[in-house]
């Protein structure tokens, strides 16, 4: 896709969201204490130490298909991504957190451009949609998120949050974001006419539907 | 022993308007006129990963099911099905354990299922922690357990649990919950390749 990342969202004032970086994986069984305590002394304090991305959602997947647990980073750029992932103390807190996980994988996300991205503040549980939209749909998809998705589901409780593009790492191309303050009204949402309607219209434009529901671990807050 | 067949697909675009009355005038009565197996439950994937489109059929044996499935019948539904929709597949199930089985009749409600890999070491600690814990925790949050299969042929994870409440807000107050979170952390000690998805009525027969 030809879109160009052009958000820049302050977070408490210094850091600009230009690129989120995804890391999944399953808590070894037996490990979880020990993870716990690793991701909460050391790994975390350690990723956002070395000043290249901030760690701001802790999520286990209460719906959708694993790995259960996901860590979601904010950087200024894709570049700033990478050169954490060069840095010897990145490569040394994976090292250790690899004793404690697996199914580990991870994403790079660019935004699409076609809004602002947010970092909602306090507790919140997420919504997302992924998918790949069909080329030759595209313009009346586009219109179709902006006059339809977007306000509908703001409609039903839950704030769209962010569209992103899968810049590096595996599909579907797509991940549209929600955010509110509970599952419940995640359920309603997806219970009401209006979203079963949303849903059969995405359909037409798009393929490899599929959405997740996250809840907050309470890692991060 | 009873089996399970699930049919799992995508509409294509363009064919709603011819799939809805295939659906209900023909492919479901014609495979119940043929006795071997009752569709109970057509759903859509209201979160997880597709096809998004679901359907349940029920039998009371594997032999029915592949009598169903081998015949001329099936084969022609599933020709004149092909032109409608897209990213076919299916599940058997067999029972993993011997729940008193539901009465063949139209399923109601919303469905929470989750799929996952006993790991070998744990399969005896996870039959009493699923029997003892986790479904009574589940069933005081108004979420009663319906099934619990075997994948006999089909994509793994080889365990399904189907999860059944009257509304979708129980589902949305039993994911809130921080003891239910703590016991999915407990089972996710005992399987692998764990996931869920949560099913509403798809409108076509039990709405």
């Amino acid at each position: 896709m030809g879109d160009v990342p052009c958000i820049e969202k302050s977070i408490d004032g210094d850091l600009k969201m230009a690129a989120k970086f995804i890391q999944f994986f399953d808590v070894l069984s037996g490990k979880e204490d020990e993870f716990l305590h690793f991701a909460a002394k050391n790994y975390i304090p350690g990723i956002h130490e070395m000043g290249l991305t901030g760690i701001i959602g802790s999520w286990h997947v209460a719906a959708g298909e694993g790995p259960y647990c996901i860590l979601e980073s904010v950087a200024d750029s894709v570049g700033d991504i990478k050169r954490l992932l060069m840095e010897e103390e990145f490569d040394k807190l994976n090292h250790l957190l690899h004793f404690l996980v697996t199914n580990y994988k991870t994403k790079i996300l660019a935004p699409t451009g076609h809004m602002k991205e947010e970092i909602p503040s306090g507790i919140n549980y997420r919504f997302n949609h992924h998918y790949n939209i069909h080329t030759a749909n595209h313009d009346e998809y586009l219109r179709f998120m902006a006059q339809k998705y977007t306000p509908v589901m703001e409609s039903l409780g839950i704030k769209v949050i962010g569209r992103w593009y899968a810049a590096i790492g595996p599909g579907p191309q797509i991940v549209v974001e929600g955010s509110c303050a509970g599952a419940r009204q995640i359920l309603q949402a997806i219970g009401s006419p209006e979203y079963r309607e949303l849903t059969a219209g995405i359909f037409s434009l798009v393929d490899d539907f599929g959405s997740k529901i996250l809840a907050p671990t309470g890692l991060v807050d | 022993m009873s089996a399970k067949l699930i049919q799992y697909w995508n509409i294509r675009h363009g064919c709603m308007g011819d799939f809805d009355p295939f659906l209900t005038r023909r492919f479901i009565p014609r495979i119940n006129e043929t006795g071997l197996m009752q569709i109970m439950a057509s759903w859509h994937t209201a979160s997880g990963e597709g096809p998004y489109f679901v359907v349940e059929g029920i039998s009371d044996s594997l032999g029915n099911v592949e009598s169903l499935v081998m015949g001329s019948e099936f084969a022609e539904l599933r020709q004149e099905l092909s032109h409608l929709v897209k990213d076919y597949r299916t599940k058997l199930l067999v029972p993993r354990s011997f729940l008193k089985a539901d009465p063949i009749e139209i399923e109601k409600g919303f469905k929470f299922t989750q799929h996952f890999n006993i790991n070998a070491a744990d399969i005896y600690a996870f039959d009493s922690f699923f029997n003892e814990t986790y479904v009574p925790h589940l069933q005081k949050r108004g979420v009663a357990l319906v099934g619990q299969w075997h994948v006999s042929v089909g994509a793994t994870p080889y365990v399904v649990i189907e999860t059944r409440a009257g509304t979708l807000a129980t589902f949305g107050e039993l994911l809130e919950n921080p003891g239910y979170q703590r016991l999915t952390r407990d089972l996710l000690n005992m399987v692998s390749s764990y996931g869920c998805k949560i099913l509403v009525p798809s409108g076509h027969l039990n709405a």
